[in-house]
């Protein structure tokens, strides 16, 4: 018993050290969760056409989850016939290495398959379906090391367009949010699925959004947008810090939230808005206060970055950017179209729901595209986020999975 | 049949005989909006002189009155009998006693916006299958004389006294109003069209009915249940006539039947065209049909998609109201707002042609129109018609030929309003633009109306009225005062 304690703990320092590592995106918005790359020397003007294309594969099935890339693999969530899968591809051509499903597999109107993205931790990967089954899986082949069903377990009810979390790996734990009654989020630990704790002061069913963590002046905090307001619970106890409803809407919450210092933004479309709240730590909890409140930044889905002090994301179907301290809008722009971007070495990368890839300068000067090319259309919206990792962008839309060379040769 | 009975009423609202030469010289043209679209043709344009060009919510400048409605508005303003009438939620309860999740019709004074009446209708047992939580009423009501006509979020017609309890008197067979005080509704008659007729909305019954003569039109909402997958009751009519006296159904139609591809959220226009007094449904299965309004007689249907369109991709249903302008329906195609952005058409259509017209009665056909939600303003041989990604478009109304293209940088729900030589748009952003009517695209004023406007600019009596989320504004030039 201690001994596979002592081996778990040095399995976490092992895999810790792992995640900093370069050329790595383990998971959903990659290391920190900002959807910021730190990478340099890619492609400052795309070629007419497209970058060059190094892989493609088409067996993924349905879903809106993005990739996670660590060490030779990558991982993704797609189907196989009726179950949600997660897939291991070898990160060199794409080629399953092995497949390993969740449970079944749920459609929708809107699209079927899980829309969230497994996060690798060294020998083990973590995934949530779309219809609530999250598993520890071992990465060498797939098997399950434990799984549960987070909505039966905490009595959560799925969401209308299904659940869509990535969940977060804190020191020991994996967070989700079931948004079951007074579990509004929940702490597993990671190596046993084991219930650490659960958020007893929030019962709000889950959003579509994904947790982050925040050390704000020495209190970590887990920080979310539920189905009903933006949160932040307390990372070792999940005790409840705040609950701001104003920039939540009753239909859908999705963008994860961003955390800046000692600040944080939340954004939800339907006629929402945007607003920024300053946190402030005292006696062990948080305090937030509300810094401005928006209808400038309307984000439905694609998320928003923040680079230099400028928040980049689509209000609505407008890329826009706003000045992250003060919400002034800088410039407003259609783009690729409503979508969904990520950014690296001072560049936008965009990914339009009608399929159109495109590269715009990450600045508030104005608007300044390097290029576009569109993908092949797949009959849903491509609203997977986009993933730069290792000098290469990965592009996936429903059953594909495309990754191009964007390093600047 | 009088194509627009609200006519007589204004007229003989005038006491003296001293103007009536006068206002006979001028055409014969309501300053009420007693309906969506205004008539039963839906444009949305009207002949009125003097609307504001310019307005600030924050300074009160040419805001004549405010009026405080639930947090969620889609009931379009009408105006008639001196009143305002609009849909909402109940999130601001005007009576402290009727709390909790309500579709609410409420009546304002037309003159300075005093809340009178509201009628309160229960959210269904079914939950967001039929009726979806917060959104209140989404039809707009059609008012003829002392009468109103508006759909419920329980998928019932219904018919109220436009003096509601203020006049002292339970009017009409039906006596069981559930409140009965002063600012309440007084129901005429009520058909519920899900237990009487088996409709199953999909999500909400919204349609706004048209009133023509002894007829109202409209369409029940029947579609898809909450899977998507089966349309439970595909034998219940999509499309109803009913007497205005009674509520009792005159003729009744299911063709979309079970080709429903999700809901059915327009809403009939009428017109006279090859002789017969025509109504025109766009069905949830893509394809727009013409009855003989009297009768129910099946005239013509025309497939509103190419043959080649997938839905949800790229075949579309129709969200937006067909108009009628110079013999011809102009209409375009669009889906759910929650679907997205898409491909959209828009048609002009012959509804004189008689079986399948879609290649016979199709004049002209625009594919550059994005999905919409919007419908048509016709006026002086131009068409304006804005789309959901935020695009309103300026073509000719005989040969569809594209004038100009006026970028809104925000999603569009409601529909352009031409009127007094300009065009009127409210978009998602809350702003609302006034472009120069004609074939130059020129911008006079944009005005930010503090939360979206997914609604129709509604002209009246001078006024020109524009509700957002959830207030609701009547908006002059205060230099000129409006005429009454």
């Amino acid at each position: 018993m201690h001994s596979a304690r002592l081996l778990f703990t040095f399995i976490g320092c092992f895999i810790i050290a792992g995640a900093a590592a370069d050329g790595d995106w383990p998971q959903w918005h990659g290391p920190d969760r900002t959807n910021v790359s730190t990478e340099t020397g890619l492609l400052k003007q795309w070629p007419k056409g497209a970058p060059p294309m190094v892989w493609s594969i088409s067996n993924l099935g349905r879903g809106y989850g993005s990739v996670a890339i660590q060490g030779d693999r990558i991982y993704v969530q797609g189907t196989q016939i009726s179950s949600s899968v997660v897939f291991c591809l070898n990160r060199a051509d794409g080629k399953t290495i092995w497949a390993r499903a969740l449970g079944r597999s749920m459609d929708q109107q809107r699209g079927g398959g899980p829309r969230g993205t497994p996060t690798a931790d060294g020998e083990s990967v973590y995934a949530l379906s779309e219809d609530g089954d999250l598993a520890c899986l071992r990465t060498k082949d797939g098997s399950v090391a434990w799984a549960r069903n987070i909505l039966k377990e905490f009595k959560g009810s799925n969401a209308e367009w299904l659940l869509s979390e990535s969940p977060l790996l804190d020191g020991n734990n994996l967070i989700v949010t079931p948004g079951g009654n007074k579990a509004g989020i929940v702490a597993l630990d990671k190596a046993t699925g084991n219930t650490v704790w659960t958020a007893s002061e929030l019962s709000d069913p889950a959003g579509y959004s994904s947790c982050i963590v925040a050390d704000v002046q020495g209190v970590r905090t887990i920080v979310t947008l539920t189905a009903r307001a933006g949160v932040g619970v307390r990372a070792n106890d999940g005790k409840l810090l705040w609950h701001y409803e104003r920039a939540a809407n009753d239909t859908a919450n999705v963008a994860t939230p961003v955390f800046f210092k000692d600040k944080v933004f939340y954004t939800s479309a339907y006629n929402t808005g945007c607003a920024l709240l300053r946190l402030k730590a005292v006696d062990g909890e948080v305090k937030a206060e509300e810094v401005y409140f928006s209808r400038d930044m309307m984000n439905h889905h694609g998320g928003v970055v923040l680079v230099n002090g400028y928040l980049y994301g689509f209000s609505s179907a407008i890329l826009t950017c706003m000045e992250f301290e003060t919400g002034k809008i800088q410039w407003r722009d259609r783009s690729v179209g409503k979508g969904t971007l990520t950014y690296a070495d001072g560049n936008l990368y965009l990914l339009g729901e009608n399929n159109m890839v495109g590269l715009a300068e990450a600045t508030p000067a104005a608007y300044k595209e390097k290029g576009r090319f569109q993908i092949s259309d797949q009959g849903w919206p491509s609203w997977a986020h986009p993933v730069v990792c290792g000098g290469k962008l990965h592009i996936r839309n429903q059953g594909i999975l495309a990754c191009y060379d964007i390093k600047e040769k | 049949m009088n194509p627009t009975p609200q006519h007589s009423c204004k007229l003989k609202s005038h006491p003296a005989g001293l103007f009536l030469p006068l206002l006979l010289a001028l055409p014969l043209v309501s300053q009420d909006w007693p309906m969506w679209g205004g008539t039963p043709q839906r444009n949305m344009v009207s002949p009125m002189k003097n609307l504001p060009t310019s307005w600030d919510i924050k300074t009160k400048q040419n805001i004549k009155w405010k009026a405080d409605l639930g947090s969620t508005s889609y009931g379009n303003p009408v105006v008639a009998d001196g009143k305002v009438f609009v849909g909402t939620n109940n999130d601001n309860p005007k009576n402290p006693e009727i709390t909790g999740d309500r579709g609410i019709l409420m009546c304002f004074r037309e003159s300075d916006g005093r809340f009178l009446w509201q009628a309160v209708s229960d959210k269904l047992e079914s939950g967001k299958e039929n009726d979806w939580p917060g959104q209140g009423v989404c039809s707009s009501p059609a008012v003829d004389g002392k009468r109103l006509y508006y759909v419920t979020n329980r998928g019932e017609l219904v018919c109220l006294d436009t003096e509601g309890f203020l006049d002292g008197k339970n009017n009409g067979p039906f006596q069981d109003e559930p409140h009965k005080g002063s600012t309440d509704a007084d129901v005429i008659w009520k058909l519920d069209m899900m237990k009487e007729l088996a409709v199953f909305q999909h999500n909400m019954a919204n349609s706004s009915p048209a009133v023509w003569g002894e007829l109202l039109f409209l369409e029940t909402s029947n579609g898809r249940d909450d899977s998507h997958e089966k349309i439970p009751s595909p034998r219940a009519p999509s499309f109803i006539a009913a007497n205005k006296n009674t509520g009792k159904v005159v003729w009744q139609d299911n063709s979309p039947g079970d080709r429903i591809l999700h809901g059915q959220w327009s809403s009939p226009g009428l017109g006279e065209a090859g002789g017969l007094l025509q109504v025109f449904f766009p069905g949830g299965d893509g394809w727009l049909y013409g009855f003989n309004a009297r009768t129910g007689e099946k005239l013509w249907s025309f497939d509103l998609n190419p043959k080649n369109a997938v839905w949800p991709k790229t075949r579309n249903d129709g969200i937006a109201t067909p108009v009628f302008y110079d013999g011809r329906i102009f209409l375009a195609t669009g889906q759910d707002p929650e679907n997205g952005e898409g491909v959209g058409h828009l048609y002009c259509i012959d509804p004189t042609k008689r079986g399948d017209i879609t290649e016979t009665g199709r004049i002209w056909h625009n594919s550059k129109i994005r999905r919409t939600l919007s419908t048509a303003a016709l006026a002086d041989g131009l068409i304006y018609i804005s789309d959901f990604s935020g695009f309103l478009h300026c073509l000719d109304a005989k040969s569809g030929a594209s004038y100009w293209t006026f970028d809104m940088l925000a999603a569009v729900w409601g529909s352009p309003l031409a009127a007094d030589g300009k065009v009127y748009l409210g978009d998602e952003d809350g702003d609302v633009v006034v472009l120069l009517a004609g074939k130059e695209l020129k911008k006079i004023a944009e005005m930010n109306m503090g939360s979206s406007v997914y609604s129709t600019p509604v002209p009246a009596n001078g006024v020109l009225y524009i509700m957002n989320r959830s207030e609701l504004y009547a908006i002059a030039n205060t230099a000129a005062g409006p005429p009454n």
